[in-house]
């Protein structure tokens, strides 16, 4: 085959025509509904400006409410002129959108003559509120799975489909006489009280040990249930057999995208407590899981009652924090693995400016360790072009220094409980002190009184140092008696039956894992320059508290990323920099929205949740626990299904969230059990986001597989075209939610609020006789209504409270923000003239969405004017000043920090049948079976390692797509390559390039509708990147979202190639040897694995053809971005 | 940060109650700074005249040590000024009054430089001389340099004049794919996300920045209602309002007390304009990357 050079002619550009205008209502752009509204309004304004006013000072012009451009939570405020939104601003009350932020009670007249700080993405909202590609009514799969072709059809038919089931494609050819089951069909296990009773059992059955006894048990629980209270209730569940499977209900599956925390409550209140599945699928582990994890094992603490150390939701010792951040306004020296302050993360927003801040005043040394030269690591004053999936071995290396030049805070790490960290004007302690016990294979659990004797009454919450070289207990959380401990102790103690237990404290591990290599061989794995190593280790202990070492999705996004993480807070650790002020904070956190305090008056979850089910088994990606970190109850030891290592498929570590990229495989192939329905929600995309994407498209493809599909989406986007329905779903600058913040970066506390701001374009559905959006949540309000599910409806929160209209639930959630976390706590009223500002501003909103005297009811008369306040605001936000206190943060952690984690070295590799260390040990990219997979490929002639990275551009929910002017900067993604490298090889700029990897050795996407095309595009190269490793960004290359013909009640919707332009790398990433349908994933957090080794080749004539034929978009932008840097 | 806190501090004391009576609770203090705080407030009725005839400077401080390079500045002033989204694929063709120029080094340290770069206002604007209809214009109690864009004749011979590439020409009709719908008669019809205070401009004319001038007169409105001077920091045209690294400092630069005259004094090592040489003598100041 003749390779040939070739960058795309114009000849073989697909036209864009300039005006793809269509006529289908299915879509905004057909609706007329709104048509010319502005033209009435841009006389209006005029006539306005002539009397010298300016409409926009107006506050009741404003609304306040909270950007989805990504999952930052900007406060933002909408701009409405005569019903239309006109324009998006930042909002200066937020800590997002100003830095100082304004006052809490400035009135909103004077907030309304300023505009706060807004990203690109942000101001681009309104292209996502009026894109032209917007689905406005339900939509029904015509034609095949993927086809594209799609019929109108009301709401009610849609939910009674789905509920019901039946034969329900009869026109589609080979389906015929398929019969779908419909949700009612799977919700099996209605009584509250029967399934807690059985997941009483199960959990029993969990813990009953494997062989004999254990068949045993499952029989005594078939027996039990057979014929229980009259009743047989086996019939319930998914396998009779394998009671730990959980009931029938489990096999509907919810997979959520863009979620965000008010509709995450919403949907796990109707989900988990309406339907009673397990099977709640949220896409962290594609996303933040492990780096989440990963601070979540440094965050556990001790639960008094049995001294086991957790980090959990719930319980009365509830610890539930999974984020540790920079005080990036008072750093001196940061260290960022793989963290694109200025790009990506949680919003440059207001990161941004606390950081240029300190590199114009020269308080901040910054440094980006980074494979690939980001607009962040230009930015900063040493780039460290780091290996992919090398950042351990880095942290590793400077541990190591450390403890060799002894730089470590001396004073912190004496501390072996609270008393003594408030001796030393501390607030926080680790548990590198306390000593841990030999096992047979390395160590294991920390040592207890129960090891060594009787336990006495006080005696369960001991753990046990040196001090001095004497082993003495302490209590962690003890505040009167002060202990200080030997860092370093290794020794023997007798245990309570005269055995010899060989103890050493947790630092001891770790200064033997640091010298297990020496400095130049750390250096070597990672790929850096002792020299740099050395300066980074030095300058980082050269600041006292006021330097940090922070990432945010780089170091997690491989196979190994919890430890990882966990690793990096172990290096912060040694300096001690936890609440200091300029050092590393928990983050402002939030006021509870879920009412769940005493004084609060809503325990929307909870107390106002009648008859709600919880359900039970193991839940398809198999995680070990629902419960939190700390709890293995579902894990492959304890199954009915064990059967020796390595297990058939992978095992996680405890999750509520589940593993993305596991559950549709797992469910696809029936381990443990089968998928039977699954919902979309939230425009999730698994089949474009994952690492498995070929290999979800399969699935989703395939209706043997996935039985029934059904999405919520704004456009018809790469996941949902292969749905069975459609429902379209109202925008983020529609909707109504409260929520919280998502991250630690920020001192202040904060609950940014999401309220509608003009009138949905989406067709109304009336369910409860209340007319809404059709949107995620109406279609959950709409099958509540139809199956009967508890706690919906008249009475739905109890007795006299109705629960008839999404609202009422994020009305009550707003009351309880306003009264706060404690007596005391609450909001200031609105005044008089701050409610007919909230009534102005909301005046043009259908009754569908807003209605004054509904909102009040549901919020309560005497809690309605802290809402208003609320709402007049965006939110609930700390005031600037609290979020410091002296040389500490405001809002402290003030507890243990960990070091060493029982909950992973009691984890069990489900593949090599080993347990992981308790330290945070460094591992290269592994497989099932342990082994380094980068090593194997590249023997196998793949020389490049593939990565990817988010540009600034890039959004959430591939709002990207509809992004027209952000395209213009960023009109497309390239291969990005090291200069030489490409010389090398002899490829250049512009080169039409194809990946190919040993998972997908021809390096070729198949959607499964006809449509099969190289992986690749565009070449670049730049001098930005280390040698050897190649770079995709996210959010281009789409297939669906607009930039493809659909057709819709026979008329074809022309798709616009600008929206598909680039490349999605996805296609070729690596998958597990062993189950062959996921990435490598990491066995604690269950983070799918990036790095693939790849090879670049020139595509081959067939492949342009291919290319032309089935992904022109490739083609539409005739010439490249200048610089790469610059854009992608 | 602590220079910053001084500075603020002693602007709280000079304030004193005027400031307090403006935004009671604003501590935001802070930022819009300095300059909120030595507001004049007329008791009695203004002479109007007084400060209308009174000329003003506007100016633009872009401080290049905290430009991040996102664009947001980009986006934010399409969105303000209802710029068209080009539809040729031409990178010429593109429409951006405020727009980033990156320079790039490779080699052994790679780095990459940004620089927004809106229209520089020039006290000697060679655009104006090369109008045949006079169509450009400087609004002179102002400083800037604005565009009739009904007296416009295409003629495109301002974007040749212009050294700094800021003035474009509307090839085609303005196309902007999220507000257009197709109304009951088959027209082109708006839904929304048009900034209504901004005149939409058609095929065949030039258009460039205009310091965002509705904000300014917004503002000037205001003040004027209000019987009181414009504050310093009160004018932000959306670029600066926007800016996520803090790089922007917009005012008047006849007065030496605003923010951009004190920062331009205070860091003139550091101070750059574009093309000093030609003598346009821009009103957009940068100041230099540490490097």
């Amino acid at each position: 085959m003749k390779k040939i050079r070739q960058t795309p002619n114009e000849a073989s550009i697909t036209t864009v025509s300039r005006r793809q205008f269509f006529k289908s209502a299915a879509l905004l752009g057909g609706s007329v509904l709104l048509c010319d509204k502005l033209a009435f309004a841009q006389k209006e304004l005029d006539a306005a400006y002539a009397r010298g006013e300016n409409p926009f000072a107006d506050p009741a012009s404003i609304i306040h409410t909270t950007c989805m451009g990504c999952h930052a939570h900007c406060d933002i405020k909408a701009k409405i002129y005569q019903g239309v939104l006109v324009k998006l601003e930042g909002s200066p009350y937020g800590p997002n959108g100003k830095l100082p932020h304004f006052h809490y009670n400035t009135h909103p007249k004077d907030e309304a003559l300023y505009d706060g700080k807004m990203c690109l993405k942000g101001q681009s909202g309104i292209q996502v509120q009026y894109d032209p590609y917007r689905i406005t009514k339900v939509l029904k799969r015509a034609g095949k799975r993927g086809e594209n072709l799609w019929k109108t059809i009301e709401f009610n038919q849609a939910v009674t489909e789905i509920c019901e089931g039946g034969v329900l494609f009869k026109d589609v050819p080979g389906e015929e006489n398929r019969k779908v089951e419909g949700l009612r069909d799977l919700w099996a296990l209605r009584d509250r009280q029967v399934m807690e009773e059985m997941s009483k059992d199960v959990m029993t059955l969990l813990h009953t040990p494997q062989g004999e006894e254990k068949k045993k048990a499952v029989e005594a629980f078939k027996t039990k249930f057979s014929d229980y209270k009259g009743k047989n209730y086996l019939n319930t569940l998914i396998d009779p057999d394998h009671p730990d499977f959980g009931p029938r209900n489990n096999q509907f599956v919810w997979y959520g995208g863009r979620v965000q925390y008010g509709r995450e409550a919403f949907y796990l209140r109707w989900f988990e407590g309406g339907f009673g599945s397990i099977n709640w699928v949220n896409h962290c582990t594609v996303c933040g899981g492990s780096q989440r994890c990963g601070h979540a094992e440094y965050a556990m603490q001790q639960n008094p009652e049995d001294g086991q150390f957790r980090n959990e939701g719930g319980g009365k010792y509830k610890v539930d924090h999974c984020y540790f951040s920079t005080d990036f306004l008072h750093t001196e020296f940061l260290m960022l693995f793989g963290h694109l302050i200025f790009e990506a993360n949680y919003g440059p927003t207001h990161l941004a400016e606390r950081v240029t801040e300190g590199l114009a005043s020269g308080r901040l040394t910054l440094v980006s360790v980074d494979p690939r030269l980001s607009k962040t690591g230009s930015k900063s004053h040493k780039w460290v072009p780091i290996k992919p999936a090398t950042d351990g071995a880095l942290i590793w290396a400077m541990i190591r220094w450390i403890l060799e030049n002894e730089r470590y805070d001396k004073k912190f790490m004496s501390n072996a409980n609270k008393a003594a960290a408030i001796a030393d004007k501390e607030t926080c302690w680790s548990n590198g002190n306390y000593l841990v016990k030999y096992k047979d294979d390395g160590p294991g659990d920390f040592l207890r009184a129960k090891d060594i004797g009787a336990v006495q009454e006080g005696d369960i919450a001991k753990v046990y140092v040196a001090q001095d070289g004497k082993i003495i207990p302490v209590i962690p959380d003890d505040v009167t008696n002060a202990v200080d401990a030997d860092m370093f102790f290794q020794g023997e103690i007798q245990s309570k039956d005269g055995k010899t237990i060989r103890v050493k404290s947790a630092w001891q591990l770790i200064k033997e894992y640091a010298f297990s290599k020496t400095f130049e061989e750390w250096a070597s794995i990672c790929g850096i320059e002792t020299e740099t190593i050395t300066w980074l280790a030095k300058e980082f202990t050269s600041h006292g508290k006021k330097a940090a070492a922070d990432s945010h999705r780089g170091t997690a996004s491989n196979a190994w990323g919890t430890m990882t993480t966990f690793s990096l807070n172990t290096l912060n650790t040694l300096i001690g920099n936890i609440d200091w002020k300029g050092g590393w904070q928990k983050g402002g956190g939030s006021w509870d929205f879920k009412g769940t305090k005493d004084h609060q008056p809503y325990s929307v979850m909870a107390k106002l949740h009648p008859g709600s089910l919880k359900p039970f088994g193991i839940p398809l990606s198999k995680q070990c626990s629902v419960r939190g970190l700390g709890h293995r109850d579902t894990t492959y030891e304890n199954s009915t299904i064990f059967a020796g290592y390595p297990a058939k498929r992978p095992w996680y570590g405890p999750s509520k969230w589940g593993v993305y990229q596991e559950a549709i495989p797992a469910g696809a192939e029936g381990y443990p059990y089968k998928l039977k329905a699954l919902w979309l929600a939230c425009w999730t995309t698994p089949a474009a986001a994952n690492g498995n994407a070929q290999k979800i498209i399969e699935a989703l493809a395939d209706v043997n597989k996935m039985p029934l599909l059904f999405a919520n989406d704004i456009v018809i986007g790469e996941s949902s075209m292969y749905a069975d329905y459609i429902f379209p779903d109202v925008s983020y600058l529609e909707e109504l939610q409260t929520s919280k913040w998502p991250s630690s970066n920020m001192p202040h506390k904060a609950n940014p609020l999401r309220q509608p701001t003009v009138a949905p374009v989406v067709d109304n559905c009336k369910v409860y006789g209340q007319e809404m959006p059709i949107s995620v949540d109406a279609v959950k309000m709409a099958i509540a209504e139809k199956l009967g599910l508890p706690g919906y409806g008249p009475d739905g929160f109890g007795p006299g409270q109705n629960f008839t209209h999404y609202d009422q639930f994020y009305l009550k959630s707003a009351a309880d923000i306003g009264v706060g976390d404690k007596p005391g706590d609450d909001v200031p009223d609105a005044s008089d003239e701050e409610i007919e500002i909230f009534k102005k501003a909301h005046a043009h909103l259908p009754k569908s969405v807003y209605d004054y005297d509904r909102w009040r009811e549901a919020a309560g008369e005497q809690y309605w004017r802290k809402v208003v306040t609320i709402f007049n605001r965006g939110g609930r936000f700390q005031d600037f000043e609290k979020g410091y206190d002296g040389d500490k943060m405001g809002n402290k952690w003030a507890k243990m920090v960990n070091v060493y984690s029982e909950d992973c070295e009691r984890t069990i590799h489900p593949g090599t049948g080993k347990r992981l260390p308790g330290i945070a040990e460094y591992r290269p990219v592994m497989d099932f079976f342990g082994n380094d997979l980068l090593a194997i490929d590249e023997k196998a002639g793949y020389p490049y390692t593939f990565i990817t990275y988010k540009v600034v551009g890039g959004a959430n929910f591939r709002g990207t797509a509809a992004y027209y002017w952000i395209r213009e900067t960023l009109p497309e993604n390239y291969v990005v390559m090291h200069i030489e490298d490409a010389e090398k090889d002899g490829l250049k700029d512009g080169d039409m390039v194809k990946l190919s990897s040993v998972s997908n050795p021809e390096g070729m996407w198949d959607l499964k509708n006809g449509r099969k095309y190289p992986c690749g595009g565009k070449l670049k190269t730049t001098s930005g990147i280390r040698k050897g490793v190649i770079g995709v960004s996210y959010h281009y290359g789409h297939w669906a979202y607009g930039s493809t013909n659909v057709k819709i009640d026979g008329e074809v919707i022309p798709g616009d190639p600008r929206r598909g332009s680039g490349i999605n790398p996805n296609g070729i990433r690596r998958m597990d040897p062993h189950v062959k349908d996921v990435p490598p994933s990491d066995p604690i957090g269950g983070q799918e694995s990036v790095p693939t080794k790849v090879k670049v080749t020139l595509m081959t004539e067939e492949d342009l053809a291919l290319m032309h034929k089935h992904n022109p978009a490739a083609f539409i932008t005739k010439e490249m971005t200048k610089t790469y840097l610059g854009g992608v | 940060m602590e220079k910053k806190n001084e500075i603020i501090k002693e602007d709280e004391q000079s304030a004193g109650i005027s400031r307090m009576d403006f935004l009671k609770g604003v501590a935001i203090a802070a930022l819009g700074g300095a300059a909120l705080l030595t507001t004049k407030k007329y008791t009695t009725s203004p002479d109007v005249k007084a400060f209308e005839g009174k000329k003003k400077r506007y100016g633009m401080l872009i401080d290049l040590r905290k430009c991040v390079g996102c664009e947001s500045c980009t986006i934010a002033c399409k969105s303000e000024n209802n710029v068209t989204v080009d539809s040729s694929g031409m990178n010429a063709r593109r429409i951006f009054w405020n727009h980033l120029v990156y320079t790039e080094e490779g080699g052994e340290h790679p780095a990459i430089h940004a620089r927004p770069q809106p229209c520089n206002h020039c006290e000697n604007p060679p655009c104006i001389k090369a109008c045949p209809v006079g169509a450009t214009y400087e609004d002179e109690s102002r400083g800037v340099v604005l565009i009739n864009y009904d007296n416009c004749i295409g003629c495109r011979m301002c974007t040749v004049y212009c050294p700094y590439s800021r003035r474009y020409f509307n090839w085609e009709k303005p196309h902007f794919p999220h507000v257009e719908r197709l109304d009951e008669k088959g027209m082109t019809a708006s839904a929304g996300g048009f900034n209504p205070s901004v005149q939409v401009r058609t095929k065949g004319v030039t258009e460039k920045c205009t310091f965002c001038i509705h904000r300014i007169i917004a503002a000037e409105e205001r003040a004027k209602k209000e019987w009181r001077e414009v504050r310093d920091g009160e004018i932000q045209p959306a670029c600066t309002a926007t800016c996520i690294g803090g790089t922007r400092t917009f005012g008047d630069l006849n007065d030496p007390g605003s923010k951009i005259s004190r920062l331009v004094k205070e860091n003139k090592d550091k101070i750059m304009r574009l093309e000093e040489h030609l003598g346009t003598e821009p009103k957009v100041f940068f100041i230099k990357e540490n490097i």
